[in-house]
């Protein structure tokens, strides 16, 4: 019988390209998930960014009075130019809407544990990295709108601490001129930052080979299967990045790129600067009151120290539960992380070039985290998800907070209003003290106090309560 | 009679197959300069059938889970189409 010729094809292939001798490890069949293979598509989208954006080289001019008209030129002149620009933004923008799923996805599954702690520092970088590839290529067009906005991103940098910020403003932008900074942005777009993060990624797989996939948080089934990387995890691969760049060429086609108005002092003198979308969050931050002059420090200080906190999160949790229904401290920070992170986008895009007041601030970042936090307490006390946090008996903490309210005896409701009514008042004054200039710092520390007092009270009734409630049944 | 599930598989890919290149030797006439946004429509239309013809490569046989995702990408495909003619006529 002769041998099925596509069969030897492959079979020929394996052997010259050595992937009989295991180029990429196997991976275990868990991970045959679109979950696991969110780095797998920004590293796809990282290529079709390469492509395109070589492919836009052949045209485009880096210099201040030739980068609109050569970026017209590609959008109108070239075939399928526009196509090209309108791609590679998309395909920015998928990136790094990858690279934050990624990280998130990573942080609920806790793959950063032992041994990964590594990988997860790398990725970290690279999430930078990437921040780094948007920021840069926005400029490039040279429109009112890129030119505006990374000045905006620049004049953020320029106020880190002692010699940082100088430093790092020069290396960037240059002397100030509008070509220094046009020449350096290039530079670090198309070389510095993509071979920055080519080695990182050499570095994360290398890691990657060694350790392998994370197990699911559930752990592995018994006897799980390892698949070759060719052909099945290599056609699961070719499978799912087609349908990536799929969607990026169908979302160029049907919301196509407009491209805003040339650079002049003039017309950026009359144009609100606003970041791109995924620096919005950190801008709105900026725009708050208690931030201006001297106060970007702490605001700047304070996300600089969230990323670090982020990047060293192996080292800080260092418990060994990986399920996120186990871990309700981290679950409850990784959700208002998200929820502040929509809330300040959404916001920023809402109110261009407006300074947010210290009251809107706290309440409505405090607000949201408040209010995630209550939700993600009420879920992990009740019966939704089975996790002892206090030890305390409380079948459900909504039937808990409306026993003061549903007993005959109406003195124990009045006693619980007294702190209830005690503590909102307090709240309301604990945010009037801090958000006015100058702050009432002994007036806040007396209103936390009598806040903190009015939840003990609350708490210790509901205990009592729930106790009596349970005894008697 | 129930129909050979090799012969179901085959006639399958050869369908899609052929949807695929009458999309490319249609992209391949296609005036690049004026019909931009329809060529990025077919080009996604395109990347989506190969994306089936991988998953039948994948999946060798066919299960209800597997056919119901081949129909979930026909529709997405077709989609993708009805988006391309519509840029093209608009």
């Amino acid at each position: 019988m002769t041998e099925n010729p596509g069969r030897k094809f492959v079979e020929w292939f394996k052997n010259r390209f050595g992937l009989k001798t295991t180029v990429l490890r196997p991976v275990p069949e868990y991970s045959m998930n679109p979950l696991y293979w969110l780095g797998a598509l920004t590293v796809i989208a990282f290529g079709l960014q390469v492509l395109t954006g070589l492919l836009m080289l052949i045209y485009y001019v880096p210099t201040t009075d030739q980068a609109y008209t050569s970026t017209v030129f590609i959008i109108q002149q070239v075939p399928l130019g526009w196509l090209l620009e309108t791609v590679h933004l998309y395909g920015a923008y998928a990136m790094i809407l990858l690279t934050f799923l990624h990280l998130f996805r990573g942080y609920f599954a806790s793959v950063q544990k032992k041994p990964r702690e590594m990988m997860w520092v790398t990725g970290m970088l690279m999430g930078l990295t990437v921040m780094g590839l948007g920021l840069t290529g926005y400029l490039l067009p040279w429109t009112v709108v890129s030119k505006s906005a990374t000045d905006v991103s620049i004049g953020m940098l320029s106020f880190l601490p002692a010699q940082i910020g100088p430093i790092l403003t020069y290396l960037i932008a240059g002397s100030g001129s509008g070509a220094a900074e046009l020449t350096r942005f290039f530079d670090l777009h198309i070389i510095v930052l993509p071979a920055g993060l080519l080695s990182l990624l050499a570095l994360k797989m290398y890691m990657f080979e060694a350790h392998g996939a994370a197990e699911p948080v559930g752990g592995a089934k018994k006897n799980s299967k390892e698949i070759p990387w060719f052909p099945r995890v290599y056609l699961y691969f070719a499978m799912i990045g087609a349908i990536f760049v799929a969607i990026v060429f169908v979302a160029a086609a049907m919301f196509p790129l407009t491209l805003p108005a040339e650079y002049t002092p003039q017309a950026a003198a009359n144009f609100v600067a606003q970041p791109d979308w995924y620096f919005l969050w950190m801008y709105q931050v900026l725009k708050v009151q208690a931030f201006e002059g001297p106060g970007i420090y702490f605001a700047l200080g304070a996300v600089t120290l969230l990323v670090i906190g982020l990047a060293l999160l192996p080292f800080i949790d260092r418990g060994t539960q990986r399920n996120p229904k186990s871990r309700p401290i981290y679950t409850t920070i990784g959700l208002i992380m998200i929820a502040e992170l929509l809330t300040l986008t959404i916001w920023g895009h809402l109110t261009p070039g407006q300074v947010i007041s210290n009251a809107q601030a706290v309440i409505v970042i405090g607000g949201v985290a408040i209010g995630v936090a209550v939700v993600s307490l009420f879920v992990f006390r009740s019966n939704l998800v089975r996790t002892k946090i206090l030890k305390i008996p409380i079948k459900s903490s909504l039937s808990a907070m409306m026993l003061p309210f549903r007993n005959r005896n109406r003195t124990i409701t009045m006693l619980f209003m007294i702190p209830l009514i005690a503590g909102s008042v307090s709240f309301a004054n604990l945010v009037g003290s801090l958000t006015t200039v100058p702050v009432n710092l002994i007036l806040a520390i007396i209103n936390f106090a009598v806040l903190f007092g009015s939840f003990f009270a609350m708490a210790r009734m509901m205990r009592s309560l729930t106790l009596g409630r349970d005894r008697q049944a | 009679m129930k129909p050979d599930e090799d012969i179901v598989r085959y006639s399958v890919i050869t369908l899609l197959a052929t949807a695929a290149a009458s999309i490319a030797a249609y992209l391949w006439i296609l005036n690049i300069v004026s019909l931009q946004r329809v060529f990025g429509a077919m080009l996604g239309s395109e990347l989506v059938i190969f994306a089936m013809i991988v998953y039948i490569y994948y999946k060798p046989s066919i299960t209800a889970e597997s056919s119901n995702w081949l129909l979930v990408g026909c529709l997405v495909a077709a989609s993708f189409l009805v988006v391309a003619v519509q840029l093209g006529s608009a």
